[in-house]
């Protein structure tokens, strides 16, 4: 159970349908978040679209599918914490499994910890899988462009039961 | 494997047995199509409710098949043994007027609601079923209606019973392995294999046929790995594809997991799960031994070959910690081959990696 954050990205670039050249590009506008609800093991995912264009995203590996892969890598003093979740043998990806992000529209996931992990009261390094998005032109176009958005690792700290 | 809980406009149409009750002017019967059923068989039976007050009458929801069947709406006997609902009992905050259904005077409404997922049915016997319900809100707030019910004191409906002989599995295991129920969390055990979550008698059947592939398979893969002459092994294509280039210390590591896994699926005891309805082929928990949940994609798959009912068992038995500790590191037959190719060390580690080799489609030395 060692799994990485690098290997997550290369399954998901795996099982993604590459139909013709998709151009990996970077995208200012396009922003996550991952923050942690004031004391508690509940954390906030959030990817936001500032920009002018549709967007799209396989919900595997991601925090929109907890808990059914290892998408998070949780380390304590450097020490990695052994993933609780379930792991899921997935076939070829359908519509239902995408999820658009329009022009000015966010995801947002709420994720308690503590369903995949055991925690206890001190300070943790939350780092997520890079999250892949695709150009979005409607169903019958492929995607021409791809990003891969890396967001900020979440310190967390979870106080002892006296200090909250 | 389709659980029917299909509403139809009409009632029976030709159904061979029939019986039916009267209470309180909802009418109850019950109907199959058959009399005889094999284990393999999903057992449907037909539920008609008439309403032959000649004023409308509300039913709760719950107590009909309508959504499903989510209580115990049957009385089940096997050779006048009872036999227990293993479906889910749900808390509730009290009924609303959406959770009831309006029969209008001389209405029937009809469900198909297959048995052998919510009743043990793995053993041969005469089964008897009779619809039985009974609840203090089982109609709906009417003052005039209440008033009657209670009067009468009735708070329920009931059908005649319907009987029908189903032929059990042959166990391997003769008398002493036959089917009982008891696996704690309200499922069946058949020849030391547990199913939860509400494994019809088909997906049952689906399961051990997968279960035997995904011996044959570990078997092969043990043996071929052993089998395998050292001198032979950096030329073996087989390994070579799902695995990379050969390696003495890697070789040894994934014989070890496929002794582990054959040895898994010969002697421990394992617990499959009907209950998921995600698009997966299954999916498990690597901390806890040995029990699988069959997802969607599982029941259209083949049962040999690429990504086959026998190689989604052999992935998920190498996930447990206690067997491979095996990670998805990427899926699909093109990702697999791109690793041993890019990552030999990780190829080694990775669930799909190994049910391929198992798989062996197409076939390779």
């Amino acid at each position: 159970m060692n799994a990485i954050v690098s290997a997550s990205l290369a399954m998901l670039l795996a099982s993604i349908d590459q139909v013709g050249a998709v151009e990996m590009v970077t995208n200012q506008a396009i922003e996550c978040r991952l923050t942690q609800v004031r004391d508690t093991t509940e954390v906030q995912f959030r990817v936001s679209n500032g920009g002018q264009d549709t967007w799209r995203l396989l919900s595997w590996h991601t925090p929109f599918d907890a808990w059914f892969s290892e998408f998070m890598h949780i380390s304590r003093e450097g020490r990695a914490l052994r993933y609780l979740g379930a792991l899921a043998k997935r076939g070829a990806p359908a519509a239902e499994d995408y999820l658009l992000l329009p022009p000015g529209a966010s995801l947002v996931a709420d994720l308690d910890l503590s369903q995949a992990y055991r925690l206890e009261p001190g300070s943790y390094k939350v780092e997520l899988a890079p999250i892949v998005l695709s150009s979005y032109a409607g169903d019958s176009h492929a995607a021409t462009q791809q990003l891969s958005l890396a967001c900020e690792p979440l310190l967390l700290t979870l106080p002892e039961a006296g200090d909250r | 494997m389709s659980k029917q809980n299909k509403l139809h406009a009409l009632a029976i149409a030709a159904a061979l047995f029939s019986t039916s009750a009267l209470a309180d002017g909802i009418h109850a019967s019950l109907s199959m199509s058959q009399q005889d059923y094999q284990a393999s068989d999903d057992v449907i039976v037909t539920v008609t409710l008439t309403n032959e007050e000649h004023v409308p009458v509300k039913l709760l929801k719950w107590y009909t098949a309508a959504d499903g069947v989510e209580e115990a709406l049957f009385k089940v006997t096997a050779d006048g043994e009872p036999r227990h609902y293993l479906g889910a009992h749900y808390k509730r905050p009290a009924p609303t007027k959406n959770d009831y259904v309006k029969l209008k005077a001389g209405e029937s409404v009809s469900y198909q609601v297959e048995l052998s997922s919510l009743y043990d049915m793995s053993q041969s016997a005469n089964y008897e079923i009779s619809y039985d319900v009974s609840s203090m809100q089982l109609f709906a707030p009417n003052p005039g209606q209440a008033k009657k019910l209670a009067r009468l004191g009735i708070d329920g409906i009931k059908s005649d019973s319907v009987s029908f002989y189903l032929e059990g599995r042959e166990f391997k295991g003769g008398a002493a392995a036959k089917g009982k129920p008891g696996t704690g969390d309200g499922g069946t055990t058949v020849d030391g294999v547990s199913f939860t979550g509400r494994c019809s008698n088909s997906e049952q059947t689906a399961i051990l046929a997968g279960l035997d592939a995904a011996k044959a398979m570990a078997a092969n893969a043990k043996g071929y790995l052993q089998g395998t002459s050292t001198a032979n092994r950096s030329q073996s294509v087989r390994y070579n594809t799902w695995f990379g280039n050969y390696d003495a210390g890697r070789w040894d590591a994934v014989t070890s997991n496929f002794v582990n896994i054959d040895s898994t699926l010969n002697t421990q005891p394992l617990t499959f799960d009907c209950g998921c309805s995600k698009s997966y082929y299954a999916y498990v928990y690597p901390n806890q031994p040995y029990k699988i949940y069959m997802c969607n994609a599982f029941w259209s798959a083949p049962t040999t070959g690429t990504d086959s009912k026998g190689g989604t068992i052999i992935h998920e038995t190498s996930h447990f910690d206690v067997v491979a500790g095996t990670d998805d590191i990427v899926y699909g037959q093109s990702g697999a081959k791109s690793l041993a190719i890019s990552d030999p060390s990780q190829a080694i580690q990775n669930a799909d990696s190994h049910e391929y080799f198992a798989e062996n489609t197409p076939n390779q030395n």
